[in-house]
């Protein structure tokens, strides 16, 4: 008799346990798959794939050249050792939200942290389900070749301290769910502001100029306005014109978007929902976008 | 007397001698360059605005007729022909875009001339075909990515001069 109690009960346990973790599973797998949403709202595959070098995905590696010395981008695979598989959600947070490492050294800003801060727990938390997940790259990554004294890292602690604003995203009651949505995607994940804002002679961001161009943007490409007193030819685009250039790159003239826009659209741009670009155009056509 | 004509003979031969090293030089770096610069600019702007009819429709702001995409492929099939005939090696200027990186990576350059070719080629036989709307909206999509792929990797936006 106490045999068959136990053997109910373990039965039943057993039940529940496989159910609790069918269930996770099934969470986790969610969580994965809205991370490869927010993987290419981030634009990560831009600069941590080298696709121009044949690079593995995500193993980095990609050089970006700038008045400061050359960066090359570390391999964000999951390889425990070489990549950052072996990092906790809260090592991961940190990185994405403060520009701090594990061990605590502060990431220079060619990382865009700098709008990835804006990014929700539950955005950041999903991208690492959905990296965790992606193949192990064991390529060491490469040194950056910095003149000193940029090759100091502890010195981006001033400069974090001068440029980075750190506060979260706050969404404006007075405008609509859709506006929000794009103000958050233009400033944080999507990072826009990073080459359409211009910069201070320190490098960070002139935020009292949001979206106005940058005429010496970096590798000395000119990426224009989009706000329509700095650019009358924008102004002039209507939704439809906004979402058909982030879609497919035309512009309502024609010409093609090309440049490193080219790969915003083709990693981020042409990967969005409907809804997610009208939100974007939605925002960029306000007075205050 | 002879002393005049002996001025105006050595003015003259001045003259003849400096537009013979001078004009000429000056001549072939503004028509040369410049010429081939701004004929693959034309070329590419006609393409330009065959895309930008098809593309008023596909937005919808235009009543849709295939008979235009029809013509607005062949229009790039013929531009497209001529594209690499307006890229000789080192061909820049100040106003041009190119990035020089396209002369080391020809072949890669040539490939995706002929992928636009290709793509426009599709995109004329589905018209011809009758096809519907939306089989002619997605070639004209994919036709438009060529472009944007080529932009992406050979151009790159310059400021503009004031
Ligand atoms: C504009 C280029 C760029 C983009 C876009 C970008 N990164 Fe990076 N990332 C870098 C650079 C450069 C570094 C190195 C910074 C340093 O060494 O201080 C870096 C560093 C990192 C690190 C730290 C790696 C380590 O080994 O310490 C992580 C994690 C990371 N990026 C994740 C991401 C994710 C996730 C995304 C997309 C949401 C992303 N990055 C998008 C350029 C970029
Ligand atoms: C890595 C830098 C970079 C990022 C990030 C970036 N852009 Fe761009 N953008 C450019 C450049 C450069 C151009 C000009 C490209 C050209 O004309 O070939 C451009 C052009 C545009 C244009 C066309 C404007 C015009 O008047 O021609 C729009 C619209 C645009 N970007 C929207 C966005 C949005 C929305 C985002 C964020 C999702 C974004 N961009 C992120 C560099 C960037
Ligand atoms: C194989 C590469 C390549 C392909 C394919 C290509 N382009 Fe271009 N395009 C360029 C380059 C390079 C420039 C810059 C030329 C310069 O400034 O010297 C350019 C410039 C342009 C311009 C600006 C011309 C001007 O007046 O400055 C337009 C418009 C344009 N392209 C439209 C298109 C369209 C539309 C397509 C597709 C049907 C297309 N291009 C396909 C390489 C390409």
């Amino acid at each position: 008799m106490k045999n068959r109690l136990f053997s109910v009960l373990l039965l039943i346990s057993t039940i529940l346990l496989s159910v609790t973790v069918m269930a996770e599973s099934e969470s986790e797998q969610d969580s994965v798959k809205r991370g490869e949403y927010i993987f290419a709202l981030g634009g990560c595959a831009s600069c941590h794939t080298n696709t121009e070098g044949d690079g593995k995905p995500l193993a980095g590696g990609l050089k970006m050249e700038t008045p400061f010395g050359v960066f090359y981008t570390p391999n964000i695979s999951s390889d425990s050792k070489l990549g950052i598989g072996s990092w906790s959600e809260q090592d991961f947070i940190k990185a994405m939200r403060k520009g701090i490492s594990p061990e605590g050294d502060h990431y220079y800003p060619a990382f865009p942290y700098t709008s990835y801060a804006k990014m929700t727990d539950q955005d950041l938390l999903d991208l690492k389900a959905f990296l965790d997940v992606q193949p192990a790259v064991s390529e060491l990554s490469k040194e950056h070749e910095l003149s000193f004294p940029f090759n100091q890292r502890s010195l981006m602690a001033i400069w974090k301290w001068l440029n980075f604003d750190n506060s979260e995203f706050k969404s404006n009651p007075k405008k609509s769910t859709s506006w929000n949505r794009g103000a958050y995607i233009v400033n944080g994940p999507s990072h826009c502001v990073e080459c359409h804002t211009p910069r201070n002679l320190m490098g960070g961001l002139d935020t009292d100029e949001g979206l106005a161009g940058n005429e010496d943007g970096p590798d000395g490409e000119a990426v224009p306005a989009l706000i329509a007193s700095n650019n009358k030819e924008f102004g002039d685009w209507d939704v439809s014109d906004i979402i058909f250039s982030l879609e497919v790159g035309m512009k309502p003239d024609g010409d093609f978007l090309g440049g490193s826009m080219g790969h915003v659209i083709e990693n981020t741009t042409s990967r969005l929902s409907e809804e997610d670009l009208k939100a974007i155009a939605e925002y960029l056509k306000s007075p205050e976008g | 007397m002879k002393k005049l004509l002996f001025y105006v003979i050595r003015t003259l031969s001045v003259f003849l001698l400096l537009s013979v090293t001078v004009v000429p030089s000056w001549v072939y770096a503004h028509g040369g360059a410049t010429g081939v610069v701004k004929e693959r600019m034309d070329a590419m702007s006609a393409m330009g605005d065959a895309m930008e009819i098809m593309g008023d429709m596909v937005k919808g702001k235009r009543p849709f007729e295939s008979s235009a995409f029809l013509e607005g492929a062949k229009a790039v099939i013929d531009h497209s022909a001529k594209i690499t005939v307006l890229f000789p090696e080192g061909s820049l200027s100040a106003k041009s875009e190119a990035l020089p990186k396209l002369w080391t990576e020809w072949d890669q350059f040539v490939v995706m001339v002929k992928r636009t070719e290709k793509e426009a080629d599709k995109l004329a036989a589905l018209a011809e075909n009758g096809s519907d709307s939306r089989a002619l909206k997605k070639q004209f999509v994919k036709l438009g990515k060529s472009c944007k792929s080529c932009h992406t990797d050979y151009r790159k936006k310059k400021k503009e001069e004031h």
